[in-house]
């Protein structure tokens, strides 16, 4: 049996041959930690997902292997929520609503606390995102960094920001209900 | 447990593996539309300057033909023949174009 091939290799593929089996390989492999990280930051994120590999598509050939592919996915994910948020700012309102009534709902419920949603319904946007890079992904200062557009000291600063802005609230949260 | 640690808990626990769905399909469909539009595209872009092209280039030929050195060769089966190669050249890649 054959050893899969890696991403570097696929790439190459796609950019040689234009060869489609080879980026659905890659779209197999990374669709889960790409909507898997939309899905904490945008009601769209299936719609955005597959955005993202269209235009990963088109630009594979500007890949240059400087940071993991995943991570230049993830950047161009991020970049596509948020221009897709500039374009549905009313859309963006009413979901926003609604999911703060969700949220609301999960609130009453104090065995919820430790709450994904809920926790980073607490952060802007950028914590949020820097939050679930770091936390949930693993991702260093310098990688959230090439995906976000921030300076690495600003990633750090809203790290830090989310992170004692999240404590605080759960400790609160979990004095009260002593 | 440190505070550090309950963060990395709670993020890591919500983050789990999602299942295709399907999904992967979607994004296939997307791309083979696409390939099929840039290809129209590249097709009409090929024809259109074939078109301009074409006939330019033979009309160029044609006064090349008769000019000074080439006037004796001019309506011989030679330039002819050469033509007759260019034409047939300039199709094949309009052609290989297209189907690509």
């Amino acid at each position: 049996m054959t050893a899969p091939l890696s991403d570097t290799e696929l790439i190459a593929r796609v950019v040689a041959a234009d060869d489609t089996r080879a980026f659905e390989q890659l779209v197999l492999r990374h669709q889960a930690i790409v909507r898997g990280f939309l899905r904490h930051l945008t009601a769209d994120a299936d719609d955005v997902a597959q955005e993202t590999f269209l235009k990963a598509y088109r630009r594979l050939t500007y890949f240059r292997g400087d940071s993991k592919f995943s991570t230049w996915l993830i950047a161009i994910a991020y970049n596509e929520m948020r221009q897709m948020q500039r374009k549905r700012t009313h859309q963006n309102k009413i979901v926003a609503a609604l999911s703060l009534e969700v949220h609301d709902g999960h609130a009453e419920a104090p065995d919820e606390v430790h709450d994904l949603p809920k926790v980073l319904a607490w952060l802007e946007e950028e914590e949020r995102a820097a939050m679930l890079l770091s936390y949930a992904y693993g991702y260093s200062h310098r990688e959230i960094s090439l995906v976000t557009g921030l300076p690495v000291g600003t990633v750090k600063s809203k790290l830090n920001r989310a992170r004692v802005r999240i404590l605080e609230r759960m400790n609160a949260t979990v004095i009260q209900h002593v | 447990m440190s505070d550090e640690d309950a963060l990395r808990q709670l993020f890591r626990e919500e983050v789990s593996d999602l299942p295709d769905d399907g999904f992967t399909r979607e994004v296939m469909q997307r791309v083979d539309r696409l390939r099929r539009r840039r290809r129209m595209v590249l097709g009409s872009a090929v024809t259109v300057g074939a078109a301009v092209a074409v006939p330019a280039f033979w009309q160029a030929l044609q006064a090349f033909a008769s000019a000074a050195l080439w006037t004796h060769l001019a309506g011989t089966p030679a330039i002819n023949a050469t033509a007759l190669c260019l034409s047939a050249a300039a199709l094949w890649v309009l052609s290989v174009s297209v189907e690509a």
